[in-house]
């Protein structure tokens, strides 16, 4: 300190009566800075760093050996064997050190002053205070218990629809549900964000969901197809993620599709990365005009006599009204290519191209999703099936449509693993609302009581007075953002639980930090539809700030409402892990699986030697696709074998692999009469002969239809046309003749 | 505790006023803290830095702000959501992390080799970041701490100054500007300011 530059002596200090020196002295070694709070430092024995060590951990978009040095996470450094990483993983460790993390748990102040439905035009404007963990947990555990008391289960949402960190056990989703289940039930939402309307539809026309379904194998689309249709369908990107941890194995078979010379055909307004690495044509349709081009499609094929006739009438119903629609004759607009150029903007000349490449050898559509994220979405996706019907190729090998090629690997073989079962969200009460589908928030919100249609029923939207949000971002995700602004203001209570301040968590008067999946210990499946792997996941660094996992918060709040004994039942995340991959390994006994390791030991020479002789003698005699699935296997072997940290999970792997191949799998969605001889889009795993390799559950090739609809439950004729009444072609907002709406 | 009889006054103002800081920034001002730095003791210790040259317009500005500001419930809760927007994250992209790391990544990350370095040197003098403070060793209030540390250690004076060269003298630049912009209140721009001004004023007089 200069003394030459200022005149502080000790008789001109203003320290009043005491010496400059004494005051000092006073304030820093008496509590008289007490107010300062506790200690931000302390003394600890003098202890080398931690040093630099390795742990394995996942992602949706990979598995990768986390780099930890003296105690923070580093580097994420992609799983050695992922055959095709992506730079995502590079990025992980700046999801734990985000500048966006919420480190406290936050109150609103006008809540917090004034109580629920307090200003709540004043959500969004960043005005939070923090308070401890216990004035949360007793905040959330009152206003659940007051809105309950007040209005009933039904004015609670459990807002968590779609995605949630990847972990088998740590699932927040899940967590609120049994939260809120033991609490007296709650409006839960149905259906998700993704696929809300296909997966309603589908159910109707297919008699399954599809989107969410494995693909037929990709070694049979490469032995039999000839085009394939990439219709909005973007694998060679979308395929880096998974619900998940991927393997990325899908990659493999895109190459392979690639070299194979495929006629490939990707319909998309935009040149994606799947066309250009598959060489494909490129139509770029108009936004929004999928199904008018799909109907001029159909047009061209009734007109150049390319359709299927026996298929149609063995297997759906409702062509004949389809096809008078299409040539005019029920509204007097046929649907010619140049109709339908005037609203894709694709030439005449290319649509009647593409009708005419896809009558021309087994073709394979692939669509994707975002098309059906619209008004009317169910529209294409339906429209798509008729296509495949049309051309009469739904069953036979490499040839139909699917809906989920871009998603999740799927179409890359599976394998019979043993799946390690997640929390589960508990058992709803008997007074349990009803759900409402998702994206109907912002409707329920600005118009309680009002009644509308979905999915053949009628529902109506309960008065929500309490929202409690985890593992999503409605504000982001839900459509209209200003009218779900408008609606945010309605409940009496927000609460929203999260990683980062999102938009939601800023629009909310409870805000809860929660850990990110590296902060805690896990497993999850690997490999996507495949499920050929269980990944560790092991904790890589400690809670950040004051986060907590999710389960601990939902148990502190089951704490304050007198039933935490039983929401955790007393166990500890190790005693739950341990408990849910002993049932994976009951699974795996019942199914005479070997397990490559215990969970408690290390990898023995002698499991992983027996493992991998059973694998060879297993694999020799099946197909190319089980050689695949060995070599796979043979990275869950590496995997546990070269782990760094000997503790909790290691890697369960297959030594008994089912192959989806040709004639192995049931058709789900189609009547059959020869299901041991029909390839279908969409195999499902079930249980092979070991001598013959095909369905041990398929039914007798004489069996009559209602006999095999009988024995397949859910099975019923595939509907081209109305099923789901009032619903009829949709083609655009200004040509659509007649069309009501399928809410989703 | 220490020692406080070798220990100049130069010395004891320079750790008390670090400590000062660190407790500003380090959790929520309350009613004690305005009342004590209107009219106790820390006002007593602004008063003594006001006397110094290099010092007296960031003290001017912060006994201002003070002197304007009630000390009712309202007027506390002002400055606690003042102190989560700025420095808790609920401001978003109009706050000021006060961490070394989020200004060493140009704002990209609380994570830099920087925190490892801090870390490191906190070990050497046997500290480390109390279990109750749920912050990094990058944090501005465990910065501050150490500062005040090292102030109180006739040895360390050295190690003090490359330790505000190092880790503060950037920090504290992008910090107090980051305050200027987002801090409606102006209380903690005027610490902020301080912090600055403490902060060249013994780059330039510590050997």
């Amino acid at each position: 300190m200069s003394t030459q530059n200022n005149t502080i002596t000790e008789n001109t200090s203003p320290t009043k009566g005491m010496t400059r020196r004494r005051f000092l002295s006073t304030l820093l070694s008496t509590s008289a800075i007490a107010f300062m709070g506790s200690p931000l430092l302390m003394k600890v024995a003098h202890a080398a760093a931690a040093g630099t060590k390795e742990v394995l951990n996942g992602a949706h978009w990979g598995l990768f050996r986390a780099v930890v040095k003296d105690g923070r996470f580093v580097e994420a450094k992609p799983f050695e064997h992922d055959i095709r990483p992506t730079s995502n993983i590079a990025n992980t460790p700046e999801l734990v050190y985000s500048p966006s993390r919420i480190k406290y748990p936050m109150v609103r102040r006008g809540f917090l002053e004034n109580g629920p439905q307090a200003n709540t035009e004043d959500r969004g404007k960043g005005e939070f205070v923090r308070v401890t963990w216990d004035q949360a947990f007793e905040l959330v555990a009152k206003e659940l218990n007051r809105v309950r008391d007040t209005f009933g289960p039904a004015a609670i949402y459990g807002g968590s629809p779609g995605w949630k960190s990847v972990g088998r056990f740590h699932n927040c989703r899940a967590g609120l549900y049994r939260l809120l289940n033991m609490n007296g039930g709650y409006t839960k939402g149905v259906g998700d964000y993704s696929t809300g309307a296909a997966q309603v539809i589908m159910t109707h026309i297919m008699g399954n969901p599809e989107v969410y379904a494995q693909m037929s194998s990709y070694e049979t689309v490469l032995e039999h197809t000839d085009n394939i249709i990439l219709w909005g369908c973007n694998p060679q990107e979308t395929l880096n993620m998974g619900w998940v941890i991927p393997d990325h194995k899908g990659f493999t078979y895109l190459d392979q599709l690639r070299d194979a010379g495929k006629n490939v055909i990707s319909i998309d307004p935009l040149m994606t990365e799947s066309a250009k690495h598959l060489n494909a044509k490129w139509y770029a349709p108009r936004p929004g005009s999928d199904t008018a081009t799909m109907m001029a499609i159909a047009h061209e094929l009734i007109k150049t006599e390319k359709v299927d006739e026996d298929f149609l009438s063995e297997f759906t119903v409702g062509y004949e009204e389809l096809k008078a629609y299409v040539l005019g004759e029920t509204d007097g607009i046929e649907k010619t290519p140049e109709w339908a150029s005037e609203l894709s903007e694709l030439p005449a000349s290319d649509i009647r191209d593409i009708a005419a490449q896809m009558a021309n050898g087994t073709t394979m559509i692939m669509g994707g999703w975002s098309m059906q994220r619209a008004d009317h979405g169910e529209q294409p996706h339906w429209m798509m099936v008729t296509l495949a019907a049309m051309l009469g190729q739904i069953g036979k090998p490499g040839g139909g449509f699917g809906y989920s090629w871009h998603y999740e690997c799927a179409g890359v073989p599976s394998a019979n693993n043993a799946i390690v079962p997640g929390l589960s969200g508990g058992k709803a009460p008997e007074n349990m609302p009803p759900a409402m589908p998702v994206a109907r928030i912002t409707d329920a919100l600005l118009n309680p009581g009002e009644t509308i249609d979905h999915n053949g029923r009628k529902y109506t939207y309960p008065e929500f007075k309490l929202i409690y949000w985890t593992g999503g971002n409605p504000l982001s995700h839900q459509q209209d953002r200003n009218r779900m602004l408008k609606a945010w203001q309605r409940p009496e209570t927000i609460i929203v639980q999260d990683i980062f301040w999102t938009a939601s968590a800023k629009f909310a008067d409870i805000v809860l930090p929660a850990t990110t999946a590296f902060e805690r210990n896990d497993m999850e499946m690997g490999g996507g539809a495949s499920g050929k792997y269980l990944f560790p996941m092991h904790q890589v660094v400690e809670p950040q700030f004051e986060s907590k996992n999710d389960l601990d918060i939902y148990q502190g709040i089951a704490d304050k409402l007198g039933f935490g004994d039983k929401y955790l039942e007393g166990k500890s995340e190790e005693d739950w892990l341990r408990e849910l991959y002993g049932k994976a390994l009951a699974q795996g006994k019942a199914r005479t699986l070997k397990c490559l390791t215990s969970m408690s030991s290390g990898p023995t020479r002698q499991v992983m030697s027996s493992s991998q002789q059973q694998m060879k003698q297993y694999s020799t005699p099946v197909t190319a696709s089980s050689a695949k699935i060995l070599s796979l296997n043979h990275w869950a072997h590496h995997l546990v074998s070269s782990r760094s940290t000997p503790r909790l999970l290691q890697i369960w792997a297959t030594t008994t692999v089912k192959v989806t191949q040709p004639g192995s799998s049931q058709l789900n969605g189609l009547v059959l009469r020869k299901p041991n001889s029909i390839h279908c889009t969409c195999f499902h795993h079930t249980q092979l002969n070991a001598s013959t390799h095909k369905p041990t559950t398929s039914p007798p090739a004489t069996t009559t239809r209602s006999q095999v609809a009988s024995q397949f439950g859910s099975l019923r004729k595939m509907h081209l046309h109305a099923v789901l009444k009032p619903v009829m072609w949709f083609v655009s907002s200004t040509n659509a003749v007649r069309h009501s709406r399928a809410h989703t | 505790m220490y020692d406080l009889t070798d220990i100049t006054t130069e010395n004891l103002s320079r750790a008390a006023t670090y400590r000062f800081l660190a407790g500003v920034f380090g959790t929520e001002v309350n009613a004690t803290f305005l009342q004590s730095a209107t009219s106790g003791e820390l006002r007593q210790l602004l008063d003594d830095l006001q006397c110094e040259a290099d010092l007296k317009d960031a003290v001017d500005l912060l006994k201002f702000n003070l002197d304007q500001r009630s000390h009712d419930a309202s007027a506390i809760m002002d400055l606690r959501v003042i102190f989560s927007s700025l420095f808790l994250g609920a401001g978003g992209r109009k706050s000021a992390p006060p961490y070394a790391s989020y200004y060493a990544t140009e704002k990209t990350s609380l994570s830099h080799a920087c925190v490892a370095e801090i870390e490191t040197t906190y070990r050497k003098h046997q500290l480390a970041p109390h279990q109750n403070f749920s912050e990094p060793a990058d944090h501005i209030a465990a910065m501050l701490s150490f500062c005040s540390e090292l102030a109180l250690q006739p040895t360390q004076q050295a190690e003090l100054k490359a330790f505000l060269q190092t880790h503060l003298k950037t920090f504290s630049q992008g910090f107090s500007e980051d305050c200027s912009s987002y801090d409606k209140d102006g209380f903690y721009l005027a610490c902020a300011n301080l912090l600055r001004a403490l902060i060249e004023r013994d780059l330039s007089t510590l050997h």
